[in-house]
C-alpha cells in the first residue's frame, strides 16, 4: 500500500480527473493521487489520510475556487503542514496572490491553465526531488 | 454786473483819488454782505440821504431867513430911530422958526416952548439910542456896508456939527422957561440969541436932514437885500429838500438797480445756468460766484450740486460704458460659454458613456478573473484529455492483443459490460462521492477476498461504476483482473476524456458567446425590443463559473411581452444587480430571479439571501463612488450607473433588504413598446 500522496484541488471535476490521469500515469506506482473539488473537501481528505498514516507531499490547487482564494488556501495549509510543497495551476490568478502565497505559502511553483503534461511532470518531479533532498 | 453798479456808485464818491486796495476791500466787504444786509444798507442810505437832507434843507434855511430877519428888523429900527429923529429935527426947527420968527415978534405960548423943549430932549434921546444902536457900524456884519458906515459916520459927524446948536437952543428954551413968560413975549435976548444962531444952525440943520435922508436911504436899500435873502433862504429850503429827495430817488433807484445786479441778475444768471445744464445734460457749466451772500452760497451750493451731478454723470456714463462694453462682450462671452457649455456638454454625454463604459469595463475586469479562469478551465482539461486519450489510446494498442488472448468468451461478456458502464454514465461524480463509492467498492471487493481490491477499487471508482459488480466478476476473481480492469479503464478513459473535451469545449464556447455579446451588444443609442429574459440569462452565464461553487439559482420567469430597450444597458444592470448579489451572500446561498408583469410594468425581481444592507447606508447606495467594498475591488458606480440606465428607460429600482432577504425590484414600462 503507498503511504505517500499528491492531492489536486480544483473545483472544475473535468480538470480533476485529466490531472488525476496524467499524475497516476507518472507516478502511480509510487504516489496515491487524491482529488478534491473544494477546499473544505481538501481538509478532509488531509485529515483522512493521516488517520490513514498516508502522508501528503504535495498539494496542487486552483486559485479561483468557491469559498476561499488558492493563495489564502495555500498559506493555511503552508501553516498547518509546513513540509507540504505546493503547487499552483490556475487559469487565472493576480499577480499579487502569486506573490503573496510565494513569500507566505512558500508556493513552489506556478502553472497555467490550460498546462501541457511535460511540464506539469516536470514540476512535480523536481518538488518531489526537493522533498526527498 | 452787481460789481459794476456799486463800482459805479461808490467811485464818485471815493473820487479818484481812492486806491484799488481800499475799493478793492469795500468791494470784498459789500460782497460779503448778506442781501438783507445790503438792502438795508440801501434803504438806510436812501432814508439817511433824504433825512439828512430835508434836516439839512431846513437848517441852513432857516439860519439864512433867520439873519435876513434880523437884518430886516434892524434896519427897520434903524429907519424908525432915523425918522423919528428927522422928525423931531424937522419939528425943532419948525418949533423954532415960529417962535423965533426972523421979522416980526411974536407972542410966544409956553406950550409951544415947552414943546420945542421936549422935541429937543426928544432928539437927544433918540440920538442915544440910535449912536448907541446902530452908530457904530462894523463892516464885517451883516447886511452892513461901507457905503451905509460911510453914511453913518457922516450922520455922526453931521450931528456933532448940529450938537452944539441944539444945545445953545435949549439952554435959551430953558432959561426962557424958567424965566416965566409974563408977558407971553420972548425976551428980547433970548430972541436975539436965537437970530444969531440961526443964521449957523440952519446949515447944520439941514446937512444932518440930508445926512438922514442918505442914510434912510441906505437903510431901505439894506431891508429890501435883507427881504431878498429871505426870499433866497425860502428858495434855498426848496431847493435843498427837492435836492436831497431827487438824491433819495436816485439811491433808491441805484439800489434797486444794484439789487437787480446783484440779486436778479445773478439768479437769472444761476437760473440760466441750472436750465442749460439741466437742458443740454452737459454738467461742465459753473456759474462765476461773486458774493458771499445767499445768492453767492445758492451759486456755490448749485456748483457744487453741478460738479457732483457732473462726477456722477461722468461715472455713470463711464459705468454705463463700461456696461455697454460688458453687454457686447457678454453676448460674446455668452456665445463662447454657450459653445463651450454644449462642447462640455457633449464631452459630459461622451464622459458617461464612458462612465458607463468603464465601468461596464471595470465590471468585467472583476469578471475576467473568472472568465479568463472560465476559459482557460476548460481548455487545460481539453488538453489534459488528449493526452490523456493518446496515452490511453498507446496503453490500449498495446494490452488489447494481450487482453483478447486472455479473455474467456465468460470475461469477455463481463469486460464489455464493465466497458459500456464505464463509458455510458450520464453524469460525472464529485469527487466527494466517487471517494465515498471507491470505499464502498474496496470494502465489497476485500469482502470478496479478491487481492489487489485498493487498486480495483480506485479504477472502479474512477470509472463511476455504481452497478452492481456481480456481473463483471468473472473479471474481478481472474487472476489477471487488475490488467483486465485497467484496459477497461484505459479505453473507458479515451471514451471519456473526448466527453470531457466536448463538455469543455461547449463550455468555452458558451462563454466566449456570452462575453461576446455582453461587449458587443448594438449601439448605445438604439432600442431594440428583445426579450429581457435573454439579457439576464446571458449574465448568469458569465458568473456561472461564481454561481455554481454554492448559489442555487432560481428562476421565475413569466412569459412577458418583449419590451423596447437599450439591450447593452440593461444587460450592464442585470451583471450589477446579479455581482452584487452574489458577492453579498459570498458566493452561498439563494439566488432568486423573477421576471412578471405588473401594471403595464415589467418587473424584474433579484432577491438574494445575504445578509443585507446597512440600515445606514440604504441613503446612499445609489450615490456615485459610494462601495463598502474594499479599494480596488470596486468603482462604486455601478448602482448610480444601475439607478441612470433606468432613469433612461425611464423605469424605477427600489430596493427592501433585512438579513437574509435583500430584494431589488427594477420596474421598466411596457407602454414604451407601443410608443
Amino acid at each position: 500500500m503507498l503511504d505517500k500522496a499528491i492531492l489536486c484541488v480544483d473545483d472544475e471535476q473535468i480538470v480533476l480527473i485529466s490531472l488525476r490521469d496524467q499524475i497516476s500515469k507518472h507516478f502511480g506506482e509510487k504516489y496515491r493521487c487524491e482529488i478534491a473539488q473544494s477546499a473544505d473537501e481538501a481538509w478532509e481528505i488531509i485529515e483522512e489520510l493521516s488517520l490513514e498514516k498516508i502522508k501528503i507531499l504535495m498539494i496542487v490547487c486552483d486559485w479561483l475556487m468557491p469559498g476561499i482564494r488558492g493563495d489564502e488556501f495555500i498559506i493555511k495549509v503552508h501553516h498547518h503542514y509546513p513540509h507540504i510543497i505546493t503547487v499552483m495551476l490556475t487559469g487565472h490568478a493576480q499577480e499579487e496572490a502569486i506573490e503573496r502565497a510565494r513569500q507566505q505559502g512558500k508556493l513552489f511553483a506556478y502553472i497555467s491553465k490550460p498546462w501541457s503534461e511535460s511540464d506539469l511532470i516536470k514540476i512535480i518531479e523536481s518538488g518531489l526531488n526537493k522533498y526527498d533532498g | 454786473m452787481g460789481i459794476i453798479s456799486i463800482k459805479a456808485f461808490v467811485e464818485p464818491l471815493l473820487g479818484i483819488a481812492a486806491k484799488e486796495k481800499c475799493y478793492m476791500s469795500m468791494l470784498n466787504w459789500f460782497n460779503s454782505l448778506k442781501i438783507g444786509q445790503k438792502v438795508s444798507l440801501g434803504y438806510g442810505l436812501t432814508i439817511g440821504a433824504m433825512v439828512v437832507g430835508i434836516g439839512a434843507g431846513y437848517k441852513i434855511a432857516s439860519l439864512h431867513q433867520h439873519q435876513a430877519n434880523v437884518l430886516m428888523e434892524d434896519a427897520l429900527e434903524e429907519l424908525l430911530l432915523l425918522n423919528d429923529l428927522e422928525n423931531n429935527i424937522l419939528l425943532v426947527r419948525n418949533g423954532k422958526l415960529s417962535i423965533f420968527p426972523p421979522l416980526s415978534s411974536r407972542k410966544v405960548d409956553s406950550t409951544e416952548l415947552s414943546e420945542l423943549l421936549n422935541h429937543l430932549k426928544e432928539i437927544e434921546k433918540t440920538w442915544s439910542k440910535f449912536n448907541v444902536d446902530h452908530g457904530n457900524v462894523n463892516v464885517d456884519a451883516p447886511g452892513e456896508s461901507l457905503e451905509e458906515k460911510k453914511a453913518t459916520d457922516n450922520l455922526v459927524k453931521k450931528y456933532e456939527e448940529l450938537e452944539p446948536w441944539l444945545w445953545e437952543l435949549e439952554k435959551i428954551l430953558t432959561a426962557e422957561e424958567n424965566r416965566g413968560i409974563v408977558s407971553d413975549r420972548i425976551g428980547e435976548k433970548s430972541f436975539s440969541q436965537i437970530r444969531e444962531t440961526s443964521k449957523y444952525s440952519r446949515k447944520a440943520f439941514n446937512e444932518f436932514i440930508e445926512a438922514i435922508e442918505e442914510l434912510k436911504r441906505l437903510v431901505v436899500v439894506e431891508h429890501n437885500e435883507a427881504q431878498v435873502k429871505s426870499e433866497e433862504a425860502d428858495t434855498w429850503q426848496l431847493s435843498i429838500i427837492m435836492a436831497s429827495l431827487l438824491l433819495s430817488i436816485v439811491l433808491a433807484s441805484g439800489l434797486a438797480w444794484s439789487i437787480i445786479q446783484s440779486v436778479v441778475m445773478p439768479l437769472q444768471k444761476v437760473t440760466q445756468v441750472a436750465q442749460e445744464v439741466t437742458q443740454s445734460g452737459k454738467f461742465e457749466k459753473q456759474i462765476p460766484v461773486n458774493s458771499s451772500d445767499e445768492i453767492g452760497l445758492l451759486a456755490s451750493a448749485l456748483n457744487q450740486l453741478i460738479r457732483e451731478v457732473n462726477s456722477l454723470v461722468k461715472k455713470q456714463r463711464e459705468a454705463n460704458e463700461k456696461l455697454a462694453d460688458y453687454n457686447q462682450n457678454l453676448e460674446k462671452k455668452v456665445e463662447e460659454r454657450t459653445k463651450e457649455l454644449s462642447h462640455t456638454l457633449r464631452q459630459l454625454q461622451t464622459a458617461q458613456v464612458e462612465i458607463i463604459q468603464a465601468e461596464k469595463m471595470a465590471a468585467l475586469g472583476h469578471l475576467v478573473a473568472g472568465i479568463a479562469h472560465e476559459i482557460n478551465t476548460p481548455l487545460g482539461a481539453i488538453q489534459a484529455s488528449i493526452s490523456n486519450i493518446s496515452s490511453s489510446l498507446d496503453q490500449s494498442l498495446q494490452q488489447l492483443p494481450e487482453l483478447f488472448q486472455q479473455l474467456s468468451r465468460e470475461q469477455l461478456k463481463a469486460f464489455c459490460l464493465l466497458l459500456s458502464w464505464a463509458t455510458q454514465r450520464k453524469e460525472i461524480l464529485s469527487s466527494r462521492e466517487e471517494r465515498q463509492l471507491r470505499g464502498k467498492l474496496k470494502q465489497i471487493l476485500r469482502e470478496q477476498e479478491i487481492e489487489e481490491a485498493e487498486q480495483l477499487g480506485d479504477l472502479l471508482s474512477r470509472m463511476n461504476i455504481m452497478e452492481s459488480l456481480d456481473p463483471i466478476f468473472p473479471i474481478l476473481s481472474n487472476k489477471s483482473a487488475l490488467f483486465m480492469v485497467n484496459c477497461a479503464y484505459q479505453l473507458a478513459s479515451i471514451r471519456n476524456n473526448s466527453k470531457n473535451i466536448s463538455l469543455a469545449t461547449e463550455r468555452a464556447g458558451k462563454i466566449v458567446f456570452a462575453l461576446k455579446t455582453y461587449l458587443h451588444q448594438d449601439s448605445l443609442d438604439k432600442m431594440q425590443e428583445v426579450p429581457v429574459s435573454e439579457s439576464l440569462d446571458l449574465i448568469l452565464t458569465l458568473y456561472q463559473n461564481q454561481i455554481k461553487r454554492g448559489i442555487e439559482v432560481r428562476k421565475n420567469y413569466e412569459s412577458v411581452r418583449p419590451i423596447l430597450c437599450y439591450v447593452e444597458e440593461l444587460t450592464q444592470v442585470w451583471s450589477n444587480l446579479i455581482g452584487n448579489a452574489i458577492q453579498a451572500m459570498n458566493y452561498q446561498g439563494d439566488l432568486k430571479i423573477q421576471i412578471q408583469e405588473e401594471d403595464n410594468y415589467l418587473v424584474v425581481e433579484i432577491e438574494d439571501s445575504g445578509s443585507g444592507i446597512d440600515e445606514e447606508i440604504k441613503e446612499k447606495i445609489f450615490e456615485p463612488f459610494f462601495t463598502t467594498k474594499a479599494p480596488g475591488e470596486g468603482s462604486g458606480l455601478g448602482l448610480h450607473i444601475v439607478k441612470q440606465i433606468i432613469d433612461k428607460h425611464q423605469g424605477q429600482i427600489e430596493f427592501s433588504s433585512q438579513n437574509g432577504h435583500t430584494t431589488f425590484r427594477v420596474f421598466l414600462p411596457l407602454s414604451r413598446s407601443y410608443n
